[in-house]
């Protein structure tokens, strides 16, 4: 891979964070991390990402109102950033909902890192 | 008649200082005048009319070799060279009757019979009567200079023969022919040289006494006197004399007649010697002098040089024929243009081509644009029109075009190339070209035939496909039923014949899986799974499986490892399995009283990647040379499965092959018929520190289907158009201890929700037992649907009952014969909440419903806390789950690597404590949103790390924070902090113990 595919994580706990980093980072994807919807607007605005992995249950920004924001930047290559939802599904969307709010795709925690990594590696080739 | 016809013998002979017959003044001459007449150096000589010799001076006699003596006896007749007797003879005859010629050349011949050629003036003396009476002559010896005149015309001869020869044959006679008219040339030859020089032949010989003349055939260089000749590199004059000298020193070996004089001199070309031309004589030694010699040597140069150059003339007719051969032979059309496109030479088949398709004969300088362009339409004469510029400019062009002609329209390849001259300039460009439509056409029809194939082959693709999903179906009601049958009281005989069931059964399965393991992968579908796994316990179990088989036989059956082979590698297990088990029961298969040893080796190492060599080698009938490049081929040993004993399609090594390949490895046979054969496969694998977990495996051969759910009795909609499908999951599903309502299609479905909602809605029953602060309860707990059903497919259903009911609805898992994994993330993305494979095993449909009844507590699992609550001393639950998953960690571990899983448990034992510490005092504060959301990530971590004691209890609490329920949180969160406690005193040494 001349250049690693770059992948923003938006995730409140730092464990789960650290994980995916690692994990994502072992599968020779550059990770960077933020810890809410508010700064995954601030990065994406100044940085390009190939991917963005979204906690739904994140403080200040929600991962859906996050994912709609994102969805209605002006530039049009970062509005349409593929997205994936990461849950505990603690309100229930239903994946209409999710696919409302502009993700790709959802996985649900407990996280199988199979699938996230399969999942990542889907929406970025 | 010529005075020299009537001879009369008694008139006396005229001597010197004799007074001559007419009274010429000799007497009273001077003394002076003697003198003069004597010593002058032209040729003075008085004859009577009968050609008697009345007076000669010295110069003449010096001249012709004749004494006094001897010219009393002789006439003028004798002396006049033969050749030119009758000619001078007559000139007398002129003079005598009063005629004056101005220059009188004739030629005498010496007494040694060498030519003088003389010139001067001749007249008569006439007596008183006026009748002639005598003939003065004066000569001049003009021998060397008509020699000259006679060489210089021989040079031009010479020179310009190449133009008026027609062949080298005709160049050495015409040589010969002038030459003769020099010197004597009754002997003459031409010797050449091979140009490799070792050989020497004579392409013209002319010699008395070798009547068989002309082209000796070539020899080789001997010690001929040719060759010697040829050696001496000069021009060389031998007599008879010299030539016996040179034969008695042996420097010469003598054939043939010798000549009494030789004279030869080398033809060359600047230094080059190619030969050599000689005349011979065998009359006389003094035949030829040194001036012969030198007009011989003079002329050489240029007989070699004519030579030279009638040979390469010949040389170039040759090749000019053979290039016209070709030219005119080839299949392939040819031609030249010259810079203003203008045909200047080209072939038959070039001629056929115009005549046949435009009613035109080609001809030299006709512009080709009239010509072949217009067989092109307007676009190809444009390309053809720049690759003539490309080649005029010295590039070859090579390109293919179609022409339009009568026959319809044809491909031709075509070449232009330069045709570049010595001076390196280009003036013309050569086109070649021939119809490729026949190629062409058979391209087309390959590729459509490749094509052809290749649909073929998706189709049969999809067909394996489709009807492994057919025969799935009813397999399903086989083994399901099966399944059930064996959990119910049977007597030995009808448990033998159960069993028996279940194993055609389950090889059916294999089969199948067979089929749609080569589906997958050769449409590039196959997917390892891959987990750690212990190598030992891999090969125990591939022991224990052929074992009984190897035993029947009286084979002795075992694996032995090599040094340094990882004891636990990351691979696909079932795969792994698949190959070592396809290459143990062949050799099985055709070995008899002897022994399968399987041996495994790391080759190399590359960090912890090792690949591994794996041997299977029997004693069994081996495989002939010819059968063993079929062997891997899908379906060759389709006529033999009869006789396997595991498995066996025939598929078996097309599979085993490629999974091979899968594994970045490849597969090979080595064979020695009566001797046994050795299968081969090598693999690359990933070493791991990570020891796998069996404990599943012993658990699942305890599993007991009846009353699996005890305590709660979930509520199970059941939607599937086949009715034996339903039959069969609905009997699993109530032997667990389940409650189960079914619907044959998707309205139905929707019906039986609506309904169950109604009735639960307005039901009191449920209602008084429940909380007031309890959510509107689910209407089922699980729904398992059909996908693939009439009308109504279970994915639409799906769609349909969240719009209907949204956050009511109960997870929805997707029972259908797809058997591609990669199916259930569809499944996941169209709205359902997972899925399970058919055949329905009992054990995996009950594991599935416990899974979600854990996952999302039903009314039944909230009604049972209660009752828990309510008991006077509450206890911990039984912790009926290990504190870590297992599985969960190893694949964690298989990502990142132990040390990565280390350090993410120590990030979580910190924020853990966070979090807890932070829901209870959030609690404290009546800040409940707080509560749920500390709670809700713990869980979510908790569960993702595999921490599952742990994950469990805050899933307990958070099932009823989430949805606003905080009546038992003082309750049960102290489970979850000696939970976390636990967790906290056994990772490090678990993590350790990795």
């Amino acid at each position: 891979m001349a250049t690693h595919k770059r992948v923003l994580i938006a995730e409140d706990s730092s464990v789960i964070q650290n994980l995916a980093k690692k994990i994502l980072e072992f599968q020779n994807f550059e990770i960077t991390s933020v810890k809410n919807g508010e700064q995954v607007l601030q990065i994406i605005d100044k940085e390009d990402f190939d991917i963005i992995l979204l906690d739904i249950n994140m403080p200040l920004m929600d991962g859906m109102e996050c994912a709609r924001r994102v969805r209605a930047l002006p530039d049009p290559e970062k509005a349409k950033i593929p997205m994936i939802a990461i849950t505990g599904n603690a309100r229930n969307y239903s994946p209409e909902e999710f696919k409302a709010a502009g993700f790709n795709d959802m996985l649900i925690k407990p996280l199988n890192f199979d699938a996230l990594v399969a999942l990542v590696k889907g929406l970025t080739e | 008649m010529t005075p020299a016809t009537t001879p009369d013998k008694s008139t006396p002979v005229p001597v010197e200082r004799t007074p001559s017959v007419g009274g010429l003044p000799l007497n009273s001459a001077s003394s002076d005048l003697q003198d003069l007449i004597r010593n002058t150096s032209d040729l003075i000589q008085l004859i009577d009319l009968d050609g008697r010799f009345l007076y000669v001076n010295r110069a003449w006699k010096d001249a012709t070799g004749y004494r006094s003596a001897q010219l009393n006896a002789m006439t003028i007749r004798e002396v006049i060279h033969p050749e030119f007797l009758d000619e001078t003879m007559a000139k007398f005859e002129r003079i005598k009757n009063g005629e004056r010629i101005p220059d009188f050349d004739t030629v005498f011949r010496r007494l040694d019979g060498r030519r003088v050629y003389v010139s001067g003036s001749v007249n008569c003396r006439f007596d008183e009567a006026g009748q002639p009476v005598a003939f003065r002559c004066i000569f001049h010896d003009t021998t060397a200079r008509s020699r000259a005149e006679k060489a210089q015309n021989l040079f031009y001869q010479i020179a310009s023969s190449t133009l008026t020869s027609r062949s080298l044959d005709d160049l050495y006679s015409l040589i010969h022919r002038e030459l003769s008219q020099v010197i004597d040339t009754k002997n003459f030859f031409i010797a050449l040289y091979d140009s490799s020089k070792s050989y020497l032949y004579f392409p013209y010989y002319v010699d008395e006494y070798f009547k068989g003349n002309l082209r000796f055939t070539k020899r080789r260089l001997g010690n001929g006197l040719t060759e010697f000749t040829i050696a001496a590199n000069r021009p060389l004059m031998l007599v008879e004399e010299d030539i016996r000298r040179l034969a008695a020193d042996k420097q010469i070996y003598l054939y043939g007649q010798i000549p009494k004089v030789l004279l030869c001199a080398p033809l060359r070309i600047g230094d080059r010697i190619t030969g050599i031309i000689g005349v011979k004589s065998y009359e006389r030694t003094n035949k030829y002098d040194i001036r012969d010699l030198e007009l011989l040597e003079f002329i050489s140069g240029q007989v070699a040089q004519a030579i030279a150059r009638k040979q390469a003339e010949a040389e170039l007719g040759k090749q000019t024929a053979r290039l016209h051969a070709i030219f005119e032979s080839s299949s392939h059309l040819m031609w030249t243009v010259n810079r203003r496109q203008q045909l200047t030479s080209f072939n038959q088949n070039y001629f056929n081509l115009i005549r046949l398709n435009l009613d035109q004969v080609p001809q030299v300088n006709i512009s080709t644009e009239q010509l072949g362009w217009q067989l092109m339409g307007l676009t190809n004469r444009k390309i053809v029109e720049e690759k003539y510029r490309l080649a005029f400019r010295g590039v070859s062009q090579y390109f293919e075009i179609q022409l339009n002609t009568r026959s319809g329209e044809l491909w031709y390849e075509m070449y232009l190339n330069p045709i570049l001259l010595t001076d390196g300039t280009i003036d013309e460009v050569a086109g070649i070209a021939r119809d490729i439509s026949p190629l062409k056409k058979s391209a087309q029809d390959l590729l459509k035939a490749k094509e052809e194939a290749e649909r073929s082959l998706k189709v049969k693709e999809r067909f394996l496909a489709n009807m492994s999903h057919e025969i799935r179906t009813p397999m399903n009601g086989v083994i399901g039923m099966v399944d059930l049958l064996s959990d119910t009281p049977l007597q030995l005989e009808q448990r033998e014949y159960v069993q028996t069931i279940k194993k055609s059964s389950e090889t059916l399965l294999y089969i199948l899986n067979d089929i749609l393991d080569l589906s997958k992968i050769e449409a590039g579908k196959m997917q390892l799974h891959e987990a750690p796994l212990s190598l030992r316990e891999l090969f125990d179990k591939l022991i224990s499986l052929f074992g009984q088989t190897a035993h029947a036989k009286q084979n002795d059956l075992r694996y032995r490892f090599g040094e340094g082979l990882p004891q636990y590698v990351i691979a696909d297990e079932t795969r792994l399995l698949q190959i070592l088990s396809n290459l143990t029961s062949n050799a099985l298969k055709f070995t008899e009283n002897g022994s399968v040893t399987l041996t495994a080796n790391t080759i190399w190492m590359k960090g912890k990647w090792h690949k591994i060599r794996v041997e299977v080698r029997d004693t069994g009938i081996g495989i002939a040379p010819e059968g063993l490049t079929q062997l891997f081929g899908a379906f060759n040993q389709l006529d033999n499965s009869s006789k396997k004993s595991f498995g066996g399609t025939g598929l078996g090594l097309a599979i085993s092959k490629e999974l091979t390949q899968l594994m970045k490895g490849e597969m090979g046979v080595e064979s020695v018929i009566g001797r046994g054969s050795v299968f081969w496969f090598t693999v690359e694998l990933k070493e791991t520190t990570i020891s796998p977990m069996t404990q599943q495996q012993i658990e699942a051969e305890q599993f007991v289907v009846k009353d699996f759910f005890k305590d709660v009795h979930p509520c199970v909609l059941l939607v599937d158009d086949n009715a034996v499908n339903r039959k069969v999951a609905s009997e699993i599903l109530l032997k667990a201890g389940c409650r189960v309502d079914t619907a044959d299609s998707g309205r139905k479905a929707i019906e039986a929700v609506r309904a169950r909602r109604a009735e639960r809605g307005a039901g009191s029953e449920k209602k008084t037992r429940s909380q007031s602060s309890l959510p509107t309860p689910h209407t089922y707990d699980l729904i398992l649907m059909d996908i693939q059903m009439p009308d109504m497919d279970g994915v639409e259903t799906t769609r349909e009952l969240r719009r209907l009911f949204g956050a009511e609805l109960p997870p929805v898992v997707a029972m259908t014969a797809y058997s591609m994994r990669e199916d259930r993330d569809r499944f996941l993305s169209q709205g359902l909440n997972d899925y399970i494979a058919k055949p329905i095993r009992a054990q995996a449909l009950i594991l599935k419903v416990k899974e979600w009844m854990d996952a999302q507590p039903s009314q039944d699992v909230l009604r049972q806390y209660e009752l828990k609550s309510n008991q006077p001393s509450p206890t911990k639950a039984e912790p009926t789950s290990p504190v870590f998953d297992r599985e969960v960690i190893d694949q964690l571990c298989g990502l990142g690597g132990v040390e990565m899983v280390v350090s993410v448990f120590e990030d979580f034992e910190q924020e853990a404590t966070q979090q807890l510490a932070d829901a209870q005092m959030a609690y404290l504060r009546g800040d409940f949103p707080a509560v749920e959301s500390n709670l809700h990530t713990l869980k979510g971590n908790a569960g993702t790390l595999g921490i599952e004691r742990l994950h469990q209890a805050v899933k307990s609490v958070e099932a009823r924070t989430k949805v606003g329920d905080f009546s038992t949180f003082e309750r049960e969160i102290p489970d979850v902090v000696q939970e976390f406690a636990t967790f906290r005193e056994q990772y490090k040494e678990f993590l350790e113990g990795l």
